[in-house]
């Protein structure tokens, strides 16, 4: 019996996507759609539609570089990265536009769309890092915005902001810090296994 | 990295690609672990290879309650890559598959047997796999005619695809002048098995294509993604697959008119 593209994992359906399966791209769109929504409308100042225009971007470019992709297997960290990095494009262009400052436009335009390629064990970590930094937040506004965002999930920042009742940038930068102490945190994990392993190949100076 | 206060630029990359010694990464380790803002401020700017797991793990926190697909925005995407629909036609291989049930006759077309120098061959293979064929024709009486490799068959037919496998295999139907992965399946046992869309009989439409259409179905115990595709890349190029054991191969071919 023919396997259904939707019972297949990523790395397969990569590696049927590469062959020209339109079955398996669909699969894959399937799959993540919601997932890249969801970084999309982290950014507030990104209204519903941007945020579609977002998806809409991302899955085009991920399917003309899917050849490229290093690891299948990691294909969803891949798609949202270049999810983030479109929607930040996209805001830096509004800020180019607005403030006629085409430098801030092209910097983020030059940000890569890599997947750190980690062991299984350290990429395991992350979920385990974000749920304990999730649960030693201090009760407060950045505590309230994760929790709406990241945890209960149903809501966008743009419309986290209204129920809040602040301004869409400052959902943006709560979610925006939080995320940046989440990779410091997860970075500390991944050096402190480096550390205790053997040395590296390089002297790193 | 200097002396090791704060990260620098390319730090993270380098820490992630493995090119620090352990001494550093542990004297990363000890400093990232108190609040540092400078640190998460670089971190925030700065594509490291770590943003794709983070993102995942915290959307991994909740519920995946983004907008689920639509077929409006998958036909724009594919629109944009270019992507030309080749949909299976499944309701008349439906009915394609009722007449031949029904005993109804079959019309063969002209059969022109050309120059065609396709590869057959499994000798040596654990398994083999026979691929067969009918072409159906549209219209209000849609008529069908037993397939064969040679025939000359006009764009508006499409093509009904049987597999016959002399045992368990992985099996795959390409489209070898395309490149294109026709169909993927499995056979559980020696026997017949009809080749299926979302589990009903599905024809494959020539119509877009011309000329010489070449279809191979290559069989084994177990076909991964990467002999798959070296299958295909063979049979591209016009040569005989090759892997640590023999493929069985079975290549069909057709002129579209």
């Amino acid at each position: 019996m023919p396997e259904l593209p939707t019972e297949l994992d990523d790395a397969s359906l990569v590696a049927r996507a590469r062959l020209g399966d339109a079955g398996a791209l669909r699969a894959i769109y399937d799959r993540y759609r919601p997932l890249l929504q969801r970084v999309a409308s982290s950014f507030a100042e990104l209204d519903p539609d941007d945020a579609d225009d977002v998806v809409q971007e991302s899955f085009v470019r991920a399917f003309r570089n899917l050849g490229g992709l290093a690891a299948p297997e990691r294909l969803g960290a891949w798609l949202v990265t270049i999810a983030r990095n479109r929607s930040l494009t996209r805001l830096a262009r509004r800020k180019a536009r607005q403030e006629m400052q085409g430098e801030l436009s092209r910097e983020v335009e030059a940000r890569g769309d890599e997947v750190a390629e980690m062991p299984d064990p350290e990429a395991a970590l992350e979920l385990d890092v974000v749920r304990r930094i999730v649960a030693e937040l201090p009760e407060g506004p950045e505590k309230q915005t994760v929790h709406l965002f990241y945890v209960e999930g149903q809501l966008s920042a743009r419309e986290i902001a209204e129920r809040l009742g602040v301004g869409k940038s400052a959902i943006t930068m709560r979610l925006e810090r939080f995320r940046a102490r989440v990779k410091r945190r997860v970075l500390a994990e991944v050096a402190r296994l480096r550390g205790e392993g053997s040395p590296g190949r390089g002297d790193g100076r | 990295m200097s002396n090791m206060t704060h990260l620098e630029r390319g730090t993270a990359r380098r820490l992630l690609a493995g090119e620090l010694t352990a001494e550093q990464a542990r004297r990363i380790a000890d400093h990232l672990d108190g609040a540092c803002e400078r640190c998460e401020a670089l971190l925030a700017e700065e594509t490291c290879g770590l943003d794709g797991p983070v993102d995942r793990a915290l959307l991994a926190l909740g519920p995946a309650a983004g907008k689920p697909g639509n077929d409006l925005e998958w036909a724009r995407i594919r629109r944009q890559l270019g992507i030309r629909r080749r949909g299976w036609l499944v309701g008349l291989a439906a009915a394609a598959a009722v007449m031949l049930v029904a005993g109804v006759s079959l019309r063969i077309f002209q059969h022109d047997p050309g120059p065609w120098d396709g590869v057959k061959g499994s000798a040596g293979a654990p398994v083999t796999a026979r691929l067969r064929f009918s072409v159906v024709l549209p219209g209000a009486e849609p008529s069908l005619a037993r397939g064969a490799s040679g025939l000359t068959i006009p764009e508006e037919a499409s093509l009904l695809f049987r597999v016959e496998a002399s045992g368990p295999a992985d099996l795959a139907l390409l489209r070898v002048d395309g490149g294109e992965l026709v169909w993927q399946g499995r056979a559980t046992r020696a026997g017949a098995i009809d080749v299926e869309e979302q589990g009903r009989p599905a024809a494959y439409p020539l119509r877009g294509l011309r000329g010489r259409q070449r279809f191979a179905l290559v069989a084994a115990p177990s076909l991964g993604p990467a002999r798959l595709e070296a299958a295909r890349a063979a049979l591209a190029s016009g040569a005989v697959p090759e892997g640590p054991e023999p493929l069985s191969l079975d290549v069909v071919e057709v002129t579209v008119r």
